[in-house]
């Protein structure tokens, strides 16, 4: 079995995807954390993006 | 959601905003708020609805003014915002933050898989808030995971904590010996916080979500956290929260653990059976509710912790009782019906799990456990009601009640009319991501619903519960202050709060001794 990164017993590093709340809450306990700024794909591009990975 | 909250906060004179979609559940709540029913049924479910009430036309004018320009430039909803992200996607944040070994994700689950499974194959675990992914989308992460080393806490995980860190809604709790895994989120909001003021700390609380335990998934996650905790040397105490898993994975863990596991292990399965595993020389506990793994976690610790528990955490029948009774003799005789005003899921559940053991008669709810009945709508008590306000009835296009208390104090007026209600039961959740003052937010409609009742030669009962630790934001003595101050009962635990409001209501009958027994104590044979 592969290992993921190490996770316990070391520095937090977090990403946050989605409520900022959550990344607040982080920065609270001044945990090392990046906030991304999400917005959904368009659906029709998404459509759009596969058929053109289709094609291309 | 979090346009309302900003404009709300733009000038004293502004009572109330909600600038929402105009989803059927949207416009029901604003026609309750008040707001004329034939405007407000104009708008089609694709439109957005700015409802302002204020004291004065200045303060109207500036919330349109300032709700319109929000949602023209979403930029400005974050006032003040020079720390917001312009990372706008997955690769510039890994590139932002290379060695990142953890990602919170909460955005809609159907967007949930593809970065989910991105991020395991480069090894990074995952906390998923997100609802509605799918299990065959579960399944599919949680295999692949499994494969490369990571741990997946989710989907529908909404609390953790990890090396002492509070990930998504968490408490200030110390760190300390103890390890849970919990697929059950106030659940686990419940027992930290619990075992925080009994002075044991925790150091990982791992919420792995509530499909986790199916059989379709079989407990991949659950038996994942439990291996990496027997590994962590600082962890004495490991724990498992959860809503009483399928049989099988049950038996699973059952086995993993007598037969692989090393250290002391308390098991609450909500509703089920307490006891010890005598062939393990008491090494496993067995119990019935989040009160009674308190004090198993604490008995795990030592007598000392055990006896502080039981003095921080319980209240004798007998005190109960003298408690109950200041409230039972105020109430007149029509009045004999319970609605519970539940935020928290596990609350939901566990008052379910109490109340159908003591009440007589039928209780309903929106989130039904094995015999009690589901509300034929969740907008209408009937009887004996449970409503968890966190379903997906209320938070379609508005954030949990959590976060946004208004859905809860227009149902606390709602129920105060019912000349048949004796007892509002209601939980508190204090801690990161709820509220910035919960108790604050209900107090004024807590005071009108007890004078509505009064203006009817009534008295209102309100039982409640706070969930949280001294260390959080909102200051847990100063919520049960709040609390007290406009008449309300204030009780330890929610299974004590459920038990308390049943007697109430029953003007002390019903069969508490049983509920002592199996959920509020520690039998004698521990």
């Amino acid at each position: 079995m592969a290992e993921g990164k190490k996770l316990f017993n070391v520095e937090l590093k977090v990403i946050n995807v989605g409520l900022d709340i959550f990344y607040d809450a982080l920065q609270m306990q001044n945990v090392k954390a990046v906030d991304i700024n999400w917005r959904p794909t368009p659906k029709l591009e998404k459509e759009t993006e596969d058929i053109l990975d289709k094609l291309l | 959601m979090k346009i309302s909250d900003k404009v709300r906060r733009i000038s004293r004179g502004i009572t109330e905003a909600s600038v929402i979609m105009a989803t059927p559940t949207n416009k029901g709540i604003l026609i309750r708020l008040g707001f004329p029913p034939t405007l407000i049924e104009e708008a089609k479910e694709t439109d957005i609805i700015i409802a302002v009430r204020a004291q004065d036309q200045d303060s109207l004018n500036l919330a349109i003014q300032k709700a319109n320009e929000m949602l023209e430039s979403p930029e400005k909803i974050s006032s003040g915002d020079e720390k917001k992200s312009k990372l706008t996607d997955l690769d510039s944040a890994l590139n932002a933050m290379p060695d990142a070994n953890l990602v919170l994700i909460s955005i809609p689950g159907e967007y949930v898989k593809d970065i989910s499974l991105k991020l395991i194959d480069r090894g990074i675990h995952q906390q998923i808030f997100s609802d509605h992914v799918s299990i065959e989308d579960e399944l599919e992460i949680k295999e692949r995971a499994v494969k490369n080393g990571v741990l997946i806490l989710g989907p529908g995980a909404g609390t953790s904590i990890i090396n002492g860190k509070g990930i998504g809604f968490s408490n200030a709790v110390k760190e300390g010996p103890v390890g849970i895994v919990a697929a059950a989120g106030t659940g686990l909001q419940e027992v930290i916080t619990l075992l925080d003021q009994c002075g044991i700390g925790v150091k990982h609380g791992l919420g792995v979500g509530g499909s986790d335990t199916k059989e379709k998934i079989g407990g991949l996650m659950m038996l994942e956290c439990i291996k990496l905790l027997e590994k962590d040397p600082d962890i004495s105490v490991i724990g498992i929260v959860s809503k009483p898993p399928s049989p099988s994975i049950q038996e699973k863990i059952m086995k993993h653990i007598s037969q692989q596991g090393k250290k002391k292990y308390v098991l609450a399965f909500i509703g089920g059976r307490q006891m010890q595993d005598n062939r393990t020389g008491g090494r496993i506990i067995q119990v019935g509710s989040l009160a009674s793994a308190v004090l198993a976690f604490a008995k795990q610790a030592g007598n000392d912790q055990f006896l502080k528990a039981t003095a921080k955490t319980s209240v004798s029948q007998e005190d109960l009782m003298r408690a109950m009774e200041k409230e039972w003799t105020k109430l007149s005789d029509g009045q004999k019906y319970i609605r519970a005003l539940y935020t928290g899921g596990t609350f939901t559940y566990e008052a379910q799990v109490i109340l159908s053991e003591i009440l007589p008669g039928s209780i309903y709810s929106n989130a039904p456990i094995l015999n009690v009945k589901e509300m034929a709508s969740s907008l209408t008590s009937e009887a004996n009601s449970v409503v968890d306000l966190g379903e997906e009835e209320f938070t379609q296009g508005r954030a949990h009640p959590m976060i946004d208390p208004t859905i809860r104090k227009l149902r606390i007026i709602e129920e105060a009319k019912d000349p048949e209600v004796a007892v509002l039961l209601m939980d508190f959740v204090l801690g990161y991501g709820s509220h910035p003052d919960p108790v604050g937010a209900a107090l004024r409609e807590i005071r009108e619903a007890k004078d509505l009742a009064e203006r009817g030669g009534r008295y209102l009962s309100v039982i409640s519960h706070v969930c949280g630790a001294t260390g959080d934001i909102q200051g847990y003595e100063s919520s049960i202050s709040k609390l007290q101050s406009v008449g309300a009962v204030v009780l330890p635990t929610n299974a004590i709060a459920a038990t308390g409001a049943a007697l109430v209501a029953l003007r002390g009958k019903g069969n508490i001794e049983k509920i002592y027994s199996q959920y509020l104590t520690l039998g004698g044979e521990f």
